[in-house]
């Protein structure tokens, strides 16, 4: 999928776990894995503003497209 | 909306297939001997509605093709048994369903179309003539309703195969 979740880099920076994200943002450890993985059909705005928020960041900080060859 | 987990199990209908599915097995079997003692004895038989009194190639090829329909028609109800034991898993839109749902629309069209070739086989051998024409009937053994009920449970699977698709992607929204 030409769409890269940096998710993963992220949590690093702000040392912080996948658990305690999906905590935070109100969604399963199993849903942000599929959002993590690349698996996810789509993103909710709901979503992705509750991660922003917690994350402090922008949704380009966490989505990222790539041209596919 | 009803939810999966809200769909009863159709009780009934895997009831009613069960009995329909074993004594359609049970006749068909029992069915066999006394064709063929039929034909051995010049019993006269009745295929399709035409009073058959003597056995020629072209009326032993219509029993058998009949005979061969009706096997058809058990591995429909065999096919909806299974799809609708499907449903007890207390899932939808699965492959089993899909497939078995189109399935089913597709053998219903081959044994409509099958039944009325057998008819025009029956009549040309045993009454030397043939007749071709348009009928209505306003019973369930209409051909018309029939083939529409065939087209109706393709379309079924298709509208299956794509709320399958539907729910995937639901499924796959974070």
């Amino acid at each position: 999928m030409p769409i890269r979740i940096n998710l993963d880099l992220m949590l690093e920076n702000r040392n912080m776990k996948s658990n305690e994200l999906a905590e935070a943002v109100g969604i399963t450890t199993a849903n942000l894995s599929i959002l993590k993985t690349g698996k996810a059909k789509a993103v909710r705005f709901s979503t992705l503003e509750a991660i922003c928020k917690i994350l402090d960041c922008q949704p380009g900080d966490i989505l990222e497209y790539i041209e596919e060859e | 909306m009803r939810t999966v987990d809200s769909i009863k199990p159709p009780i009934i209908l895997k009831t009613i297939l069960d009995i329909l599915f074993w004594v359609l097995i049970i006749s068909y079997i029992f069915g066999l001997p006394v064709i063929i003692l039929a034909l051995f004895q010049d019993v006269p038989v009745k295929i399709n509605n035409y009073n058959v009194e003597e056995f020629s190639a072209g009326i032993i090829a219509a029993i058998v093709l009949s005979f061969l329909n009706s096997a058809v028609f058990i591995y429909i109800v065999y096919l909806f048994r299974k799809v609708v034991r499907n449903f007890f898993k207390r899932k939808l839109f699965t492959h089993i369903q899909i497939s078995g749902l189109k399935l089913i629309g597709q053998l219903i069209i081959f044994t409509s179309l099958a039944e009325m070739a057998i008819d025009i086989l029956t009549m040309l051998f045993n009454e030397n003539r043939a007749r071709i024409g348009i009928t209505l009937d306003s019973t369930f053994d209409s051909l018309w309703f029939t083939l529409a009920l065939g087209l109706f449970f393709i379309l079924l699977s298709k509208s299956f195969s794509y709320a399958g698709k539907l729910q995937e992607e639901s499924d796959l929204t974070v």
